[in-house]
């Protein structure tokens, strides 16, 4: 029932969201269009604007989004520490090291370049982390996985920060690249983003039992008939995938990793599946929400992605966090 | 890994009784040797490479005016100065991390370093005739971030967990809105701010090495005196009431010590990521147990920085790296030596 | 030391957890208090304690109101052992026990003679005085809930609060564990004992509690309160009631569906 109001809440959003944004096509035109008005003026650009223009970027958001917001909480989930997130375990490091590595050494200048080079720096630290965390003979635990992404996010911010001083021109474009945008976001991307994206979700589908009974503790699960190993091990894959997509989409927006499983668990705490669900939807919303006002409140410039989805889900979160409701289950 | 606990001996006097945490004390004076150590080699060695006895000479004033000069003006106070920020950023991820039972709770994480480098961001770029005071408006900045996170968080008898995400909320926005002034600003400008934010300790000295010793001895202090009662937090709350701590007191003092803690130490050299979150951790680690050692987070951390600086200096000589990049990035590898090898009873 | 309880009453939110309850708990005898899941005794026990805000009423420890202690008084006189308390990793089990000695040590005497004694003799009752050297994680269940009383008794206090201390302990050790309340109560303690197996406090209470929807629906010895009657209230079941041939203490025998004949056939 919840989750019904969420889905049509986020499609509501991502409606309204058609009618703004450049290319100058106002929402009463775009009203009249998507109502099969006949004689309209500038036909041809209107349909240019909204389907070259704004629905590869707001279904980009839609993917950006649910990505940001399943990874976000998977990781929150496999780790049970409610302050994990991507950026701090590494993995949008990596991204960000290997754009940037990417940039600087490979002479990667296209969006698709940079797709790719992104991805594979979010596949790399996922896999350091992955491996560092089943050394020492112990299965992944919860600690060894925050432990291990936290080093591998600062030597990936290391190396990364001797680049951008080693040129200025590194920073330069860094310093662009960094605040998120969904901009450049065209149709030709969004084939190569799903082809990322799908098998990120289809694992995260794999392991919604396990991630149900890892909530238990690891004893409980094994009990259970579950590995917490395995789990965790797909688990973190799946997150690599989704991340690695979204950044290579849209930069590192980081925060919706965060705020997306918070605002879910306040709608469905209960079951895995749906929990995860909700999670990616408010993702998704609250990018659309943060895009739309992107292209809207600076007109004719664009304001970056990150500093608006940060202006919508710090005091959504910081709400969140205060509502008086017993949060007894977020104290383990 | 063998369970074997050694335990501790006794020392009773007329006037009081405890008992010595001998591991812990053995490492923190193996710790003292090899910053001892560093420390040499960080006066020594540089673009221009002294022999130990040149910098036995210069410390006492007999050698040469030019080493003299060398080591007494320039490396030794920087030196002090990368120190005294490590044990500043350590404390504060020792109090802080104990209080919450999180590994990732660190001033970092709650807004302290943005708030820092906005403000600097801004002295920076828009107002550059106040550059001077640099290091204050940084403090500064810190503390006004960390006064915010109060507000919002109005109650810190609160979970420890609701304060600390909303400390990652208010972060994240600052984090933002710095990158956009990052993007707004000229080049010349964003780089000279992007290696302050980074974390350097180029031309730091006593100046701001002496005030801040003072503040992370007083805080020292006055945490020592509560070390125990925060050390029960990590039996959780509702045991740490039972055996008669004053739970809301103790975690308001832990949260302000932190916080000053914390702004000190970035008040030196910039925002140095990883530190406050790491020293505690590594310092677990060496030690092979959990339990809050104050003196020891601090010593780590000094250890890192000054590591960090020193190997900053010397690797890709005359060329310096930000002491910050360094420790982030040996730091985080000697995080994943030790998460590979686990020491004896470690974990 | 008397534990005076006056209209008590613990809200959650909407939720009544505690109904206006009024006991006098004295010492010398064990008291246990029981009743069905989520009947609000373990959260009467925290409001005894004072670890647990009241909404209404009070109370008292002999004249003393609860509320008005400090944190370090209150540690001193009343010792609670939470249902499931939080074990960091890497402590051993004397570390464990050690902490519950904290409300009397001052800045300055932080070990004394005193201490030791009071740890290891505590070790002993609950116990787990081999297993001093080991991790706290790495035990079972059941020996990490006798550290945790051995923990509430080296606090050495008047009052000992224990909430469900046998959940997960064998038959031997649950026993040990009750006649070691029971002979704390004899020697002069207040301890009240929170269990939900109504087997066992019966067969150990000096004065047993019943408790319903947060309110209390019989109090007294056991041999006067435990009927067919009060179990049929509590836990809506039917059970028969002997009595021990040591010293007439009440024993439930819960009734079960008789094997119906030649059901085996296949």
């Amino acid at each position: 029932m919840r989750i019904g109001a969420v889905i049509l809440v986020l499609l509501a959003f991502v409606l309204l969201s058609f009618g703004f944004g450049s290319g100058e096509v106002s929402p009463v035109v775009v009203l009249r269009y998507l109502f099969g008005a006949t004689e309209l003026p500038d036909r041809e650009h209107v349909e240019m604007v909204l389907w070259s223009l704004r629905l590869p970027r707001i279904l980009g958001a839609v993917l950006v989004g649910a990505c940001f917001g399943l990874a976000g909480a998977l990781l929150q989930t496999i780790t049970r520490n409610r302050l994990a997130e991507t950026d701090l375990l590494g993995i949008n490091g990596g991204a960000a090291l290997g754009v940037v590595a990417g940039m600087a050494y490979v002479g990667a200048a296209t969006a698709t370049e940079h797709m790719l080079a992104a991805f594979v720096g979010a596949l790399g630290g996922t896999l350091a982390v992955v491996v560092v965390a089943r050394r020492g003979g112990e299965t992944s635990s919860p600690l060894r996985l925050i432990l291990a992404g936290l080093a591998i996010a600062s030597v990936f911010q290391g190396v990364l920060g001797f680049i951008l001083l080693e040129d200025q021109n590194h920073l330069d474009r860094y310093r662009f690249w960094v605040l998120g945008s969904l901009a450049g976001v065209r149709t030709s991307q969004l084939a190569p983003a799903l082809a990322g994206a799908v098998p990120g979700w289809v694992l995260a589908v794999a392991t919604v039992r396990g991630c149900a009974a890892l909530n238990l503790g690891d004893e409980i699960a094994e009990n259970l008939g579950h590995r917490p190993g395995r789990t965790r091990l797909l688990a973190v894959l799946s997150v690599a995938l989704l991340t690695g997509t979204a950044v290579s989409l849209s930069g590192p927006v980081v925060l919706l990793g965060l705020v997306a499983p918070y605002a879910a668990r306040h709608v469905e705490r209960d079951r895995m599946g749906r929990f995860l669900l909700c999670s990616a939807l408010f993702g998704s919303g609250v990018l659309v929400v943060a895009d739309t006002l992107c292209r809207t409140i600076v007109r004719p410039y664009e304001a970056p992605a990150s500093v608006l989805v940060a202006l919508v889900g710090a005091p959504l979160l910081i709400h969140i966090a205060r509502s008086p409701r017993p949060l007894a289950a977020l104290d383990r | 890994m063998s369970d074997s606990f050694v335990t501790d001996p006794v020392v009773r006097t007329r006037f009081c009784s405890f008992r010595l945490p001998r591991r812990a004390m053995e490492l923190n004076l193996a710790l003292m040797a090899v910053m001892g150590g560093v420390l040499l080699c960080s006066l020594a060695l540089g673009e221009t490479r002294l022999a130990p006895g040149e910098v036995w000479a210069a410390l006492t004033g007999a050698g040469e005016v030019g080493h003299g000069l060398l080591v007494n003006a320039i490396r030794l106070p920087r030196s002090c100065a990368a120190l005294t920020a490590g044990a500043a950023l350590g404390l504060a991820g020792a109090l802080l991390q104990t209080l919450t039972r999180n590994r990732l709770a660190s001033p970092e994480v709650l807004g302290v370093n943005d708030g820092g480098l906005m403000a600097v961001m801004i002295v920076v770029l828009f107002l550059p005739s106040a550059s001077s005071a640099l290091w204050m408006v940084s403090a500064g900045g810190a503390y006004l971030a960390f006064l915010l996170l109060m507000v919002f968080s109005r109650d810190i008898g609160a979970h420890g967990h609701r304060f600390l995400v909303i400390g990652i909320g208010l972060s994240q926005l600052l984090r933002a809105v710095n990158e956009l002034m990052l993007s707004a600003g000229q080049l010349q400008h964003v780089t000279a701010v992007y290696v302050w934010s980074v974390g350097s300790f180029v031309g730091r000295g006593y100046a701001e090495a002496l005030p801040v010793s003072a503040g992370v001895l007083f805080c020292l202090g006055w945490s020592w005196r509560l070390q125990r009662d925060i050390d029960l937090f990590s039996y959780g709350e509702a045991t740490a009431a039972g055996v008669g701590v004053r739970t809301t007191s103790v975690k308001i003092q832990t949260v302000l010590l932190a916080a000053v803690s914390a702004g000190l130490g970035i008040s030196v050299g910039g925002p140095l990521a990883f530190v406050a979150l790491a020293a505690p951790v590594a310092y677990a680690r060496l030690l092979g147990s959990p339990r809050l050692s104050l003196l020891g987070a601090a010593l780590c951390g000094g250890g890192m920085t000054l590591t960090g600086d020193w190997v900053g200096r010397i690797l890709l000589a005359p060329i310096e790296l930000p002491a910050g990049l360094v420790c982030r990035t040996l730091g985080g590898l000697f995080l994943l030596w030790l998460l590979v090898h686990p020491k004896g009873r470690g974990r | 030391m008397n534990i005076s309880v006056r209209n008590l009453e613990i809200h959650y939110g909407a939720l009544r957890a505690v109904a206006d309850v009024s006991l006098e708990i004295a010492p010398g005898k064990l008291t246990i208090l029981v009743g069905p899941n989520g009947c609000g005794k373990s959260t009467l026990l925290r409001g005894i304690s004072g670890r647990q805000a009241l909404s209404r009423g009070e109370v008292r420890l002999e004249d003393t109101d609860v509320a008005a202690l400090s944190a370090r008084e209150r540690a001193r006189k009343v010792a609670l052992l939470p249902q499931s308390p939080v074990t960091p990793e890497g402590v051993s089990v004397r570390t464990l026990v050690e902490i519950g000695r904290h409300p009397h040590q001052g800045f300055f005497q932080r070990w004394t003679p005193r201490d030791e004694h009071a740890v290891a003799e505590a070790m002993r009752r609950a116990e787990v005085s081999e297993l001093a050297d080991r991790r706290v994680e790495t035990l079972s269940g059941g020996q990490r809930q006798r550290c945790w009383l051995a923990m509430a008794l080296a606090q050495e206090t008047p009052v000992l609060l224990l909430d469900e201390p046998t959940s997960m302990l064998d038959l031997g050790h649950q026993a040990e564990a009750l006649d070691l309340a029971r002979r704390l109560a004899l020697a002069g303690k207040t301890v009240v004992v929170v269990l939900h197996d109504l087997i066992a406090a019966a067969r150990y209470a000096d004065v047993l509690v019943a408790m319903r929807d947060g309110r209390v629906v019989a109090e007294g010895a056991p041999r006067d309160v435990v009927t067919s009657d009060l179990i049929r209230e509590l836990y809506d079941t039917d059970a028969v009631i002997l009595s021990a041939p040591d010293d007439g203490a009440p024993i439930v025998i819960s009734s079960k569906t008789p094997t119906p004949e030649g059901s085996d056939d296949d």
